[in-house]
């Protein structure tokens, strides 16, 4: 069958498309922004619908089903993959109304053995004359989770870009098509960069070399340094990342990234989700100079590290003085998720030349708390084990921890920390460190 | 020069040898047995040395520098604490001088000054003397170190793989007193204790012919052979750190042959071997057996290499949410190695998997814990925690939710440990 039959015949409104959901189902929506359309069309079906659990990566909409009400609770059983700061879900997770499942190293749907899908809700380009189908800006797991799910319903958005990389599906392989038009973007502005991030920028700046494949992670701070000029006066520097932090794109468009150097995929910008600006994402459409690719390939260990002298620069929220970091909980509070940190913190450590950076203001709420400490609050998630945990910078300093004792550590790291919090962390140290 | 000629140029008195050791040194000496006419000609210069750093990774010989504080800038410091040091005052490792050990370096990295003080085999026809039983990261300090002094001992075995240095590689040798017995540094133990081989029925579960096999060696891991853990499976290959006797008996009896091995097949690789004497004479000279260093053996890009790769290790705690602290002999101060590599490396090996085992109460503290100990390290993230045995089953936490977690975790927990541990998870993960 041509393929444009395929599709005028899977072409179907949303209400239609979601009859596909049963009693007891395992709904996912694919990681990113969920499909609009899908998501109200599901919430509708409430009444009529129990025990469908329903796995949400990356929560940003709200479809109602947060709030406290039996008829949702009935319906669905909800868990996500990441909370975000101030996001929809937070009262929702704080008030442990919903589940939480921790990220995982390398994507679990590689494994088909662990976890089957019955319906998967995503969202994709309308598609070209061959018949493939476009992930937009960013294709995460979106290809192991349609080979992995039974039924698999897209809604097709003619404001998605097309990028080269690994970034297609075919119209063969998604059972549903449902046509809704909206913006191509999260919709969520970037947040205003913090006041440490001029001076922070101007420390890492200086652990940078010519040559130098760089990540940079999601979060406030590490975002917006090479918008507050980290990679500036740099040469040939290559970009294997998960994201796409603001600035990086221009970066490409000027040459300072031009990926000569790269050990693998070179030439190339690699990422597994794309964004930015308008102009950004106008830039990166059909542009060969960016690949974007499963995060498989991506955020894997044993991929990341094929590029000699990785620097990955992460966002931290908390460090112990013994080098353990945690970018997502203080105690068991989640205010995030691993995200790709994990994969890169063990890849660029086992890049030749690599080093791996945790950025993190000295300080959080106002100045009041050290988010160096002693040790982490109990129940905290560890992003970063000690052993991985190579750089430290805070808007006072540098702190190399690689091959250091405890107490040489501690000491490195207490020098960084706010001249307020120094002799306090001192004396804890003594006392628990037995310095 | 012929290395014959170089060899006899080099040959010397201890007391000649550690004469090339200089201000700002810093010795460290090799895991294992330490060679012991070195350390006494070295501790017989502890007046005339000043700012001389001597590391020795675990004590067994009493050079007699253990009793007091540092002296004329003469410090030494051991990174394990040993049946030795316990009997000592001073010197005992603290947390605080503990090495945060990082990838590819165990102990402290190597650096310019370092004069490397090791243990070898007498040089055999092409000049290549064997470094016996354990590579370790001997190789790695050997390369990197300003000046390699090297005992030659007899008993030093040849071995295959990685585990030689070429006379031209040392700078001065010294006769061995062979007189004097080789301590050993692991504790090493073939008791099966009953929680072990309920284990290892669980563990046997899991096992698949033709996996590649990576077992710790802690207590329960150093059981689970003995215990039947591989009973009945065919074609089982080996890429470990240390290679205990029970697993090498395995490979003796061609349970393990490495025939679907797709790194190093049909050899068994390792960077030490520990067993009884049988054990370690089969070991000897044995083109199957391959020891290689710690650097290479548990990076896990190279354990990734190995397909259906399984990795079993022993932790010391976890908690509700499948954090693992597995640290060595259960003190804080003593990182497991290799564990975290092989833990990881495993995951992204195609078709591997990674097993924590433990018994679910030491000493009436419950293993499955709420929260781990803040100081504890955190040794696996929950991002790769894969699966849990203790005598109460298997759990698997790839791709569960806290919840899930929790519920699987708790089940395994000891029964009188449950209770409390349930009451607190319902705080913690539910409304």
């Amino acid at each position: 069958m041509d393929w444009r039959d395929e599709y005028k015949r899977k072409l179907v409104p949303a209400d239609e498309a979601l009859k596909a959901v049963k009693n007891g189902d395992f709904v996912s929506f694919t990681t990113g922004r969920e499909s609009q359309s899908l998501g109200y069309a599901l919430a509708g079906r409430a009444t009529e619908l129990k025990g469908v659990r329903i796995h949400i990566q990356t929560p940003g909409l709200d479809f109602g089903w947060y709030d406290r009400d039996p008829i949702w609770e009935q319906a669905f059983e909800i868990k996500v993959g990441y909370v975000f700061p101030r996001g929809v879900v937070r009262e929702w997770i704080d008030e442990r109304r919903g589940d939480y499942v921790p990220g995982q190293i390398i994507p679990f749907e590689e494994r088909k053995d662990l976890r089957q899908m019955d319906v998967l809700l995503a969202e994709v380009s309308p598609p070209d004359e061959h018949g493939f189908c476009s992930f937009g800006a960013s294709v995460w797991n979106k290809k192991e989770q349609i080979r992995a799910a039974r039924t698999v319903i897209a809604e097709v958005n003619t404001n998605l870009i097309r990028t080269y990389g690994d970034n297609f599906v075919h119209v063969s392989e998604i059972d549903y098509f449902v046509e809704y038009e909206r913006t191509a973007g999260w919709g969520i502005k970037p947040p205003a960069p913090p006041a440490e991030s001029k001076p922070i920028a101007d420390l890492v700046a200086t652990l940078v070399k010519d040559g130098d494949c760089v990540q940079v992670g999601a979060g406030s701070l590490s975002e917006s340094l090479p918008s507050s000029g980290v990679f500036n006066n740099r040469a040939d520097l290559g970009m294997h990342t998960e994201m796409t932090a603001r600035g990086m794109v221009r970066l490409v468009r000027e040459g300072v990234i031009n990926g000569k150097r790269k050990q693998i995929n070179t030439g190339k910008a690699v990422a597994t989700a794309v964004g930015g600006s308008r102009e950004d994402m106008a830039y990166i459409n059909m542009n060969p100079q960016f690949e974007v690719y499963t995060s498989a390939y991506v955020v894997n260990p044993k991929i990341i590290c094929l590029n000699d002298n990785l620097f990955s620069i992460n966002n931290g929220l908390m460090v112990d003085l013994t080098g353990q970091i945690t970018a997502e909980a203080i105690g068991p509070r989640m205010l995030s998720g691993s995200g790709g940190q994990p994969a890169f913190a063990w890849g660029a450590n086992m890049s030749r030349g690599g080093r791996y950076v945790e950025v993190l203001p000295a300080t959080a709420s106002g100045g009041t708390i050290s988010r160096i400490v002693p040790l982490l609050p109990p129940g905290t998630v560890v992003t970063v084990p000690r052993y991985l945990a190579d750089i430290v910078v805070t808007e006072y300093g540098i702190a190399h921890l690689k091959g250091k004792t405890i107490r040489e550590r501690a000491e490195a790291l207490i020098a960084i920390a706010h001249p307020d919090f120094r002799a306090g962390l001192r004396k804890d140290a003594q006392r628990i460190l037995d310095m | 020069m012929e290395w014959q000629e170089d060899y006899k140029r080099k040959l010397v008195s201890a007391d000649e040898a550690v004469r090339q050791i200089a201000p700002g040194d810093r010795v460290v000496f090799q895991d294992g047995p330490e060679p012991e006419r070195l350390g006494r000609a070295l501790a017989a210069r502890r007046g005339q040395l000043r700012d001389v750093q001597v590391i020795v990774p675990y004590p067994t010989v009493d050079f007699g520098w253990y009793d007091g504080p540092a002296e004329g800038g003469f410090a030494v410091r051991a990174l394990w604490d040993s049946p030795l040091l316990a009997t000592k005052k001073a010197q005992r490792p603290a947390f605080r001088d503990a090495y945060a050990r990082s990838l590819q370096v165990w102990g402290p990295p190597s650096g310019g000054n370092d004069v490397f003080v090791t243990r070898v085999s007498p040089p055999d026809e092409h000049g290549v003397c064997f470094l016996g039983h354990s590579v370790w990261d001997k190789k790695e300090r050997a390369t990197k170190a300003r000046l390699v002094l090297a005992e030659v001992d007899p008993r030093m075995a040849r071995t295959y793989g990685d585990s030689f240095l070429h006379v031209s590689e040392v700078h001065h040798f010294v006769e061995a007193d062979v007189s004097r017995t080789l301590s050993s540094t692991h504790a090493y133990s073939e008791a099966v204790p009953e929680y072990a081989r309920k284990i290892a029925a669980h563990l046997r579960e899991l096992v698949a012919d033709g996996n590649t096999i990576q077992l710790g060696a802690g207590p329960t891991c150093v059981a689970l052979p003995l215990a039947g853990a591989f009973e009945g499976k065919s074609d089982l290959g080996v890429h470990t750190e240390t290679l205990v006797g029970g697993l090498l008996r395995l490979a003796q009896q061609r349970v393990i042959t490495g025939e679907r091995k797709t790194l190093h097949r049909h050899r068994v690789v390792a960077a030490e071997v520990v067993g009884t004497e049988a054990d370690l004479a089969w070991a000897a000279n044995n083109p199957i057996v391959e020891l290689r260093s710690l650097g290479y053996v548990a990076d896990p890009a190279v354990v990734a290499k190995n397909d259906y790769m399984l990795a079993v290790n022993e932790a010391t705690a976890i908690d509700l949410t499948g954090q693992v602290s597995a640290l060595h002999g259960g003190t804080r101060n003593g990182p497991a190695w290799g564990t975290a590599g092989f833990a990881v490396g495993a995951l992204l090996a195609r078709g591997g998997r990674s097993v924590f085992v433990m018994p679910a109460m030491r000493n009436g503290v419950s293993s499955v814990v709420v929260n781990l100990d803040p100081i504890a390290e955190v040794t696996v993230t929950r991002t790769a925690a894969d699966l849990v045995v203790t005598e109460y089953g298997v759990a698997s936490l790839i791709g569960k939710s806290q919840r899930e977690r929790a519920t699987e975790l708790i089940a395994l927990a000891h029964p009188d440990a449950r209770a409390e541990l349930t009451k607190q998870a319902r705080k913690l993960f539910w409304p």
